[in-house]
């Protein structure tokens, strides 16, 4: 919201995955923290919110509808960008239904993760 | 009497008429009329011989009684030996009474004429001993009962007379009691050894030989007709009596001894009618011996032909019985026989085995230059090489199947045993083989191990179609499975690509980005040679596997599967798990059916609900057992026996061949594979599977 850099909330039970995609997003001058469960994630959020969230739908436990299902209860706009190694039409039509800012399919194109964060946020590159 | 009876009962002499007898009078009443037979016959043989009394004199030719007697023991047993001696001792006194003789004479003679039946059974018996031929039997009873017996007691007999003053000569009343004697017994006893024995043994005999029978009679009767009646010079009757040689011989060889001994009853009849008829050729006295030693020299080669011609005929019967026998069961059984005379070198080849390779007896020589070429040159050097071990005494005997080229050149397998016959131990002097054609044997081993190598190959097949089926059901998680790390692979070459643009250049994060893609491909990597593995449509290799970590293979390869259905694996591994033997690759789809049969029974289940459980445990005896555990809704009643049959599903698309596969493999593996329902929620799988073992334990 500020001029600090934008905040992402990095979801994925892969640690490779989430640690590439924070260095990722740190290379484009993102503040990107990672979280390996929702519950993690979830938890987190006393201690401040994201300005968006990029997260991975199939995960053990929790997975990612569940979270998006959480956040909107409670009561938080925070942005999701929806990534998935698995594509299925029907979890997508579920999550876009359900608020989500992008659905995206992995291996992601960094351009594509970018300009879907930009636009869900508001913010500029 | 009784140890002499001991030795007599001798089980050696089956051909013996007291192997006969004792049929008769094994029973009481056989005893008793044996006796009593004696006794009658002790008395009316003194009356025959009254009637064979030569005319004008006081002799007789013959003195049945003692003869009678002598038969009697030889065909009652030892033990009752007494009875029938007992039994005579009125008859003789009926029988000598009215000569008026003074008693003690009277029973000086009875003893002497029982001692010599006594003696000439008992030498019968001692000189026949250890032998079963009926010419072996027939010259004891010559030697002992005919000439031993009577030569030796004459001395007591004639003595007694003698001293009696009731003979005149001793030396010539010997000579006339000998002989009268000998030629009693060897004209009476054998007709009625021959009787119990026929009576033993009645049979009607066939047509034929009746025919024959009367054919014999007629001619005798014929020539004893023209003797008695139409020789009227007594100087040609020993010539003319010699004609009924002929007929002799022919009742000896045909009629063996039943038939020697009555012809010669009849010779007897004829001559004794011939001179009553006509009288005596000369002095009474040399007529009698000349008769007497005719009878005897006559009876003894007969009766001596006709029990050789007996045994002759026993002996070609039992040979070509046998001879049949092994023809049938060689011809049945296509077995041939041979023989290796080790010191001449010769060979001896049955036919049959010539035969059982297409070949005539003569068209193969019996020699082993001959025959070795028959083997199939991959095995001769083989079968050579036992053969001569055999016969240098190395071992005792072989045992070897090969083959032998049939005479069309199709090829036969025999089975040859062979061992060497060594009188002394050490190096044998013949080698005695069969051969046995197991061809057709061989052909169904054969045409097993084909359908065996089908099976197991279909199998494969059948393993593999299911693996690669079920692997499409994980085709959406592998993809998944591979995602993660490509796009690991590609955010962190991205990543690089902006950090490059940095300044200044953070070449720490840029190495550690880089090991980061390099781990990733790995990664994907290992999944893709696991996938390749059991995609692999490979022979079977059984060896020492881990099974707690082919466990955690297969859940790795499911992750994302597991991820997708929402089902929680928990791992419960005994840490102390023996080895199991076993195909990685088999062991692996076993666990992965499992593991996809129990996340497709927990489908309806609330999703934080499905828990999936895999646990390992091990026996005192190191069986290894392995548990797979859902919360789905169980087993249905009419689904627990049909469970593990192919093609039984309860899902609208599944080819149900999963959990057969995994039966399949379990069975292969030795082990045990059942399904229960848990008592709380869910089903468990249950697998036992036996621990690698390198046999010594």
């Amino acid at each position: 919201m500020g001029g600090s850099r934008v905040r992402i909330a990095i979801v994925d039970d892969d640690e490779a995955v989430r640690k590439a995609l924070r260095r990722l997003l740190r290379a484009a001058n993102l503040d990107a923290s990672a979280f390996a469960s929702g519950q993690e994630f979830l938890d987190s959020l006393a201690s401040g919110q994201p300005d968006c969230v990029v997260l991975d739908v199939h995960m053990p436990g929790m997975n990612g509808l569940d979270v998006q299902q959480r956040l909107t209860r409670s009561g938080l706009q925070t942005p999701i960008v929806i990534i998935t190694g698995h594509d299925d039409p029907q979890i997508r039509a579920r999550c876009l239904s359900a608020g989500a800012a992008a659905y995206l399919r992995k291996p992601l194109d960094d351009e594509a993760l970018l300009s879907a964060i930009y636009r869900a946020t508001g913010a500029s590159p | 009497m009784t140890a002499v009876a001991g030795a007599h009962y001798d089980n050696s002499a089956p051909l013996s008429e007291r192997a006969l007898a004792r049929g008769i009078v094994e029973s009481r009443a056989g005893a008793a009329l044996a006796v009593l037979a004696t006794a009658a016959g002790y008395y009316l043989g003194a009356w025959l011989a009254s009637a064979l009394r030569y005319p004008s004199s006081v002799h007789s030719v013959l003195w049945p009684p003692n003869a009678i007697v002598l038969a009697a023991l030889l065909l009652l047993p030892p033990r009752l030996w007494w009875v029938a001696l007992t039994a005579v001792l009125p008859a003789h006194i009926l029988v000598l009474a009215p000569t008026g003789w003074p008693w003690p004479l009277i029973i000086g003679l009875f003893v002497t004429n029982t001692l010599q039946a006594v003696v000439g059974a008992v030498l019968t018996y001692r000189l026949a001993r250890g032998s079963s031929s009926a010419a072996s039997f027939m010259a004891a009873f010559v030697a002992g009962a005919v000439f031993i017996a009577p030569f030796l007691l004459s001395f007591a007999d004639v003595g007694a007379l003698f001293a009696s003053g009731l003979a005149d000569e001793y030396w010539t009343a010997w000579r006339d009691r000998f002989l009268s004697n000998a030629a009693s017994i060897v004209i009476f006893v054998p007709p009625i050894l021959a009787a119990a024995g026929a009576w033993r043994t009645r049979r009607a005999p066939p047509p034929k030989r009746i025919l024959e029978a009367a054919l014999l009679i007629g001619c005798f009767a014929l020539l004893g007709a023209f003797v008695v009646f139409a020789i009227s010079i007594a100087g040609w009757r020993s010539l003319t009596l010699c004609l009924f040689l002929p007929l002799l011989l022919w009742a000896a060889v045909r009629f063996e001894k039943g038939g020697a001994s009555c012809a010669l009853l009849g010779l007897v009849a004829v001559t004794m009618g011939s001179i009553s008829r006509w009288g005596p050729a000369g002095e009474a006295q040399d007529d009698i011996l000349m008769l007497q030693a005719f009878f005897l020299l006559v009876s003894i080669p007969v009766l001596y032909l006709a029990a050789m011609h007996s045994d002759l005929s026993r002996y070609v019967g039992a040979l070509g019985t046998a001879t049949e026998r092994y023809r049938l069961a060689v011809a049945a059984g296509s077995v041939g026989v041979w023989e290796l005379d080790l010191a001449r070198g010769d060979l001896v080849l049955d036919a049959n085995l010539k035969r059982m390779l297409g070949f005539e007896d003569a068209e193969i020589p019996n020699r082993v230059e001959s025959w070795n070429p028959r083997i199939h040159p991959d095995d001769r050097q083989r079968v050579v090489d036992l053969t001569t071990a055999l016969a240098r005494g190395k071992m005792p005997a072989i045992e070897d199947e090969h083959r032998m080229l049939h005479r069309d050149g199709s090829i036969r397998w025999f089975l040859l045993r062979a061992t060497a016959m060594a009188p002394a131990p050490g190096v044998p002097t013949r080698v005695l083989g069969t051969c046995i054609d197991v061809t057709e044997r061989h052909r169904i081993g054969e045409e097993l191990r084909k359908l065996e190598l089908e099976a197991e190959q279909q199998r494969q097949e059948l393993t593999h179609l299911t693996r690669v089926g079920t692997l499409g059901q994980l085709s959406g998680a592998l993809a998944h499975e591979l995602n993660q790390p490509l796009t690991a692979i590609l955010s962190n070459a991205q990543a690089i690509q902006r950090l490059l643009t940095h300044t200044p250049l953070d070449l720490t994060e840029l190495k550690v980005a880089l090991s980061d893609i390099i781990e990733a491909d790995k990664r994907a990597g290992d999944v893709i040679s696991r996938l390749r593995i059991l995609l692999k449509k490979g022979q079977r290799e059984f060896r020492e596997l881990d099974l707690n970590a082919l466990i955690g293979e297969t859940l790795t390869i499911a992750h994302s599967d597991l991820v997708l259905r929402g089902v929680t694996p928990t791992c419960r591994l005994a840490p102390d798990l023996p080895a199991v033997n076993g195909d990685r690759v088999q062991l692996q789809q076993m666990i992965l059916n499992l593991v996809t049969n129990a996340c497709e029974a927990m489908n309806d289940v609330k999703v934080g609900e499905r828990l999936l459980t895999i646990a390992t445990s091990r026996d005192e005896d190191r069986t290894i057992h392995l548990y797979v555990e859902d919360t789905g809704a169980g087993i249905a009643p009419e689904m627990q026996q049909r469970l593990f049959e192919p093609f039984v599903s309860t899902r609208a698309q599944g080819l149900g061949l999963g959990l057969a596969i995994c039966r399949s493999i379990v069975t292969a593996h030795g082990g045990f594979i059942e399904a229960v329902n848990n008592p709380g929620r869910g089903s468990t799988f249950h697998v036992t599977l036996p621990a690698y073992s390198t046999g010594s334990d």
